[in-house]
């Protein structure tokens, strides 16, 4: 037998993505980056300008992920061109940094390049001190032009000089900046307040004296230059003695003032404050790694630390904290509120994990993650946190109450990627959110026997799938009509060697918990398309996604690029969702079951029946076919009260155009009867002589 | 009663915020001091968007001054420009075609110098130092003479301005007087500051914001702002909030509704003359 390598997990850079697709893709970040920086700040061109000199841009960031030795230069001048496009904005650059970084970091064209996580915040840090040092000179010219514009207006409005001096006094006191005016020799005629709190300016000592005496000939000689008349004006950076005995490398300009006669009297000198630039350049780089509303790590800082934790070998878990109803929240008490809200419950996860090895980041939105480091006892600290966040916080003279939802990953597996891990401590929120607000579901083998063993065995799953343990087989789709076989359904089988076999649902459930469906389940998916397509027969494949495959937001992505490399037409693709997944107001699954329709295949809807509310999703969804829930189809037959609701949905299902599928048939008279009731396509024991491993060998009984 | 004609260093005076260098601060720039600084971050607290207003205004600008240079305009009037900074009306203009001609108008001398310094060595555009209660004085400027062709229509930007001119100065009638001086076919764009839509958090912003800085401001409702354009032809879609007025992009507006309600934008036709 084969060893079925999972080949996505191999290779995933085989999956062959056209050039026409990746500019697609480009295109689409570059537009949804210009939608939200454009918002940012005042950019003054047309936004289709703005989206082309984006795309421009995220081309360039994307083309050095790859580059060895890492090309920081590129991701640098991405920076400073953002500056040149006013993308200014107080959030300009954290908006960026954010789109940026989430779009590389999930892009499957790079999730084979080689550490990749790091390279992109490398990249990502690049850009911003690209950003930082654009953004700095900007602010030193404009300053510098500011304090020349208020020198002009008070020369000009005053002819004489000691009018004049008076004027200076009061009008550059407002001035940051050290203002300087002395002839030309140095000597102090006109000081500002700032330039007096910079330097020590003794009453003999002239301007050159205060230089750094490394830097003194070079600054006369360019003085003695502009004299001269050979420039305009000055920039240097030279050294400068500041007033408490440190030296430090300042920005200054010089130009000459004219006298009365029109000729060079004074020199004007201006130098920009020091402690004031170097904190901004500070502040930028605090910037890109923290989130601006809460001070907390980002999604970045986050990430590259797990990258690390992962490589070291100590135990550790990942929380994932969602907010609940928190869109509710803002729409219903606005912006500031939530801001306080969100600060307040950053300040108490962080003093709750004060005496912890850990980290607390903020995502985004209502999203926080802690990174916890140790064996500290996971259910004493998910009480704690819980606590902690459903405490009210008063704002604004009001308590709001929110609880949270918390899914937690504990020991992951080290070879796991960040992002992967991320993955599934979401995933585990969403189950938690399954049960209600304020839940928590955590993978934690030690809470109980039974999940003992259930993680025990679900621990196994990565390696017994790698090993080739777990295979696929499949089973035939009769029409009752004519019993005719229509499709296939494949099944995982697990061969576990001290469980015994493990069957297909008992698989799925264990996938779902440990964060495996979605590369298990397109495994699944692109073995069974791959041998329906070479098998020649012309039938359909019904694979049944779990809740958290449906609702994967690169479910379609997925589908369609197996698609693509199988061959397999999308008409013979059957693809069904549970429908209380497409009941919850969480989640892509409704979305992603209309593209999946969009897309030519046959939607379905399977585990209907068990509520009312299950013909909602008949109604408003394209559905093609629906599948019963085992346990109407097991009382059906002995409950008059379900064999009438039975028939009535049958033909509620045909007036929506849509087709009855049963499983689990055992007998003839069971399936006469479905077939009499309304149902159109079976699954079962009847059907088949047991799970077979080919297609091939799939023939009616 | 004001005291202008104003000398040119008259007012100066950077320990007191200017709301120039403020709208500068919100929209980005490092063209004020501490003392503009300070009232900007007061002024956040208690519109916690208003960086955003000042976005969606300057948006309007841009298409302003496309929509005038569609119709024909190749010469401009800003009066109440503030710091010419990025995206000012010779930017816009003078990429779409370098024969426009711009003159900008601000009674803050500071301001002035510094239009002065950032359009040296631009010989089509300059700036003078008037208040736009004085239309004779502003238009019979030599600086304003020299650039624009009175006979030909201009194109008369007024935005954010006349919020600082008090009924007593009759805003109104001013404008009736700047359309006197524009041949038919020229364009007036203005925008407004409102509060019609605001709650009462901002109203008391303004009070603070009118009691620390040294100018007093004037919110006017959509009637009053109408009844400014008594004389001039409205072109679609009328006087509307600055961002409802022919948006072209997501920068055009703010996410935030708040701030997109402060201010009134409209665009005017100067018709010909009866007869």
């Amino acid at each position: 037998m084969t060893t079925p390598m999972p080949e996505e997990e191999r290779v995933p850079a085989t999956m062959p993505t056209s050039g026409e697709n990746r500019s697609r893709e480009r295109a689409k970040l570059a537009r949804k980056w210009a939608y939200l920086v454009s918002m940012t700040a005042y950019l003054p061109l047309s936004h289709a300008e703005i989206e082309r000199q984006l795309l421009e841009l995220v081309s360039d960031l994307a083309d050095a992920v790859p580059t060895e030795p890492l090309d920081l230069a590129r991701a640098s001048g991405v920076g400073a061109r953002l500056v040149q496009m006013h993308c200014v904005g107080r959030t300009s650059l954290q908006v960026s940094v954010d789109v940026l970084a989430g779009a590389l970091l999930a892009d499957p064209e790079l999730a084979h390049v080689d550490r990749m996580a790091e390279r992109v915040t490398r990249l990502v840090g690049a850009l911003a001190s690209g950003y930082a040092e654009a953004i700095r000179t900007s602010a030193l010219r404009q300053q510098d032009e500011l304090n020349r514009a208020l020198v002009e207006a008070v020369s000009k409005g005053d002819r004489s000089r000691k009018a004049g001096d008076l004027r200076f006094d009061q009008v550059l006191s407002g001035s940051d900046s050290g203002i300087a005016i002395t002839d030309l020799d140095g000597r102090f005629e006109r000081t500002n307040a700032a330039f007096d709190a910079m330097v020590n300016r003794s009453a003999e000592a002239t301007f050159f004296d205060l230089i750094h005496a490394g830097d003194r000939l070079a600054v006369g000689a360019a003085y003695q230059e502009m004299l001269a008349g050979k420039a305009e004006r000055l920039r240097l950076q030279p050294r400068l003695l500041l007033a408490d005995g440190e030296v430090a490398k300042v920005a200054l300009s010089a130009s000459v003032l004219p006298g009365a006669d029109g000729r060079p009297s004074h020199y004007l000198t201006i130098v920009a404050d020091v402690t004031e630039l170097s904190l901004l350049r500070g502040q930028l780089s605090h910037q890109l790694l923290h989130d601006v509303l809460t001070g907390l790590p980002n999604r970045q800082f986050f990430t590259t630390r797990l990258e690390q934790v992962l490589h070291e070998d100590g135990p550790m878990t990942v929380f994932q904290l969602d907010l609940d109803g928190f869109p509710m929240i803002s729409d219903g008490l606005g912006r500031t509120v939530t801001d306080s809200l969100l600060r307040t419950v950053g300040e108490r996860l962080t003093a709750v994990m004060a005496g912890e090895k850990a980290m607390v980041a903020h995502f985004d939105g209502a999203r926080f993650a802690i990174l916890l480091e140790g064996a500290p006892d996971l259910v004493s600290t998910v009480g704690r946190i819980t606590e902690t966040i459903t405490r009210p916080v008063r704002v604004d003279g009001r308590d709001v109450a929110t609880s949270v939802s918390i899914g937690a990953v504990h020991r992951p597996e080290r070879r796991v990627e960040p992002a992967e891990l991320l993955r599934s401590a979401d995933m585990a929120v969403r189950q938690a959110r399954q049960s209600g607000p304020g839940q928590w579901a955590v993978f934690d083998p030690s809470r109980d026997a039974r999940d003992r063993a259930t993680f025990g065995l679900a621990a196994g799953m990565p390696a017994a799938w790698r090993s080739g343990q777990i295979r696929v087989v499949y089973q035939p789709l009769v029409r009752l009509a004519d019993r005719r076989m229509v499709g296939v359904e494949p099944l995982l089988m697990w061969n576990q060697p001290e469980h015994g076999s493990v069957p297909h649902d008992r698989c799925l459930e264990l996938a779902e918990r440990i964060g495996l469906i979605a590369r298990l389940g397109s495994w699944l998916l692109r073995r069974a398309a791959d041998q329906l397509r070479r098998s020649g027969r012309d039938l359909m494949l019904a694979v049944d996604l779990t809740p958290n495959q449906s609702a994967d937001p690169e479910l379609v992505a997925r589908v369609l690029h197996t698609l693509n490399d199988t061959g397999l037409p999308p008409e013979r693709l059957q693809l069904g969702m549970p429908v209380p997944e497409l009941l919850t107001e969480y989640g892509h699954a409704a979305e992603n079951l209309r593209f999946l329709a969009e897309a030519g295949i046959r939607t379905a809807i399977h585990d209907v029946g068990n509520l009312a509310a299950d013909l909602i999703v008949l109604e408003e969804l394209p559905i093609r076919v629906v599948r019963l829930s085992p346990r109407l189809i097991s009382r059906a037959g002995r409950s008059t009260l379900t064999a009438k609701a039975v028939t009535d949905l049958a033909a509620l299902v045909h007036s929506a155009e849509a087709t009855l599928t049963v499983g689990g048939i055992h007998s003839q008279p069971q399936a006469n009867w479905w077939h009499r009731t309304g149902a159109d396509v079976a699954t079962g024991p009847l059907f088949s002589t047991g799970p077979q491993d080919e297609i091939s060998a799939l023939s009616m009984p | 009663m004001t005291d202008h004609p104003l000398g040119e260093s008259d007012g100066i005076d950077t320990s007191v915020p200017n709301i120039a260098r403020v709208y500068d601060f919100f929209l980005g720039g490092s063209h004020n001091f501490p003392a503009d600084r300070q009232l900007a971050a007061m002024i956040e607290q208690n519109m916690p968007h208003i960086a955003d207003a000042a976005r969606v205004n300057r948006a309007f600008l841009r298409r302003a001054v496309l929509y005038m240079m569609d119709h024909g305009i190749r010469q401009f009037l800003d009066i109440g420009s503030g710091i010419p900074t990025v995206g000012n009306v010779h930017e816009i203009a003078q990429s779409a075609d370098p024969e426009c001609r711009v003159v900008y108008v601000d009674k803050e001398p500071v301001a002035v110098a510094h239009g002065r310094i950032l359009l040296r060595g631009n010989g089509k555009a300059g700036t003078i130092r008037a208040d736009i209660r004085d239309p004779e004085e502003i238009l019979g400027r030599p600086e304003c003479k020299q650039l624009l062709d009175f006979t030909q229509p201009i194109g008369l930007i007024t935005l954010l301005v006349w919020h600082f001119v008090p009924d007593y100065d009759d805003p109104a009638g001013l404008l009736a007087r700047y359309r006197a001086a524009l041949a038919p076919g020229s364009i007036l764009a203005l925008t407004h500051f409102t509060l019609d839509d605001s709650s009462e958090g901002l109203r008391q912003a303004l009070a603070e914001v009118n009691n620390r800085g040294r100018e007093q401001m004037f919110p006017r409702t959509h009637e009053q702002v109408s009844a400014m354009f008594t004389g001039f032809e409205l072109a679609d879609p009328g006087l509307v909030v600055s961002p409802a007025w022919r948006p072209q992009g997501p920068g055009d507006f703010s996410d935030s509704p708040g701030s997109n309600a402060l201010s009134y934008a409209g665009v005017a036709h100067v018709p010909a003359p009866p007869g």
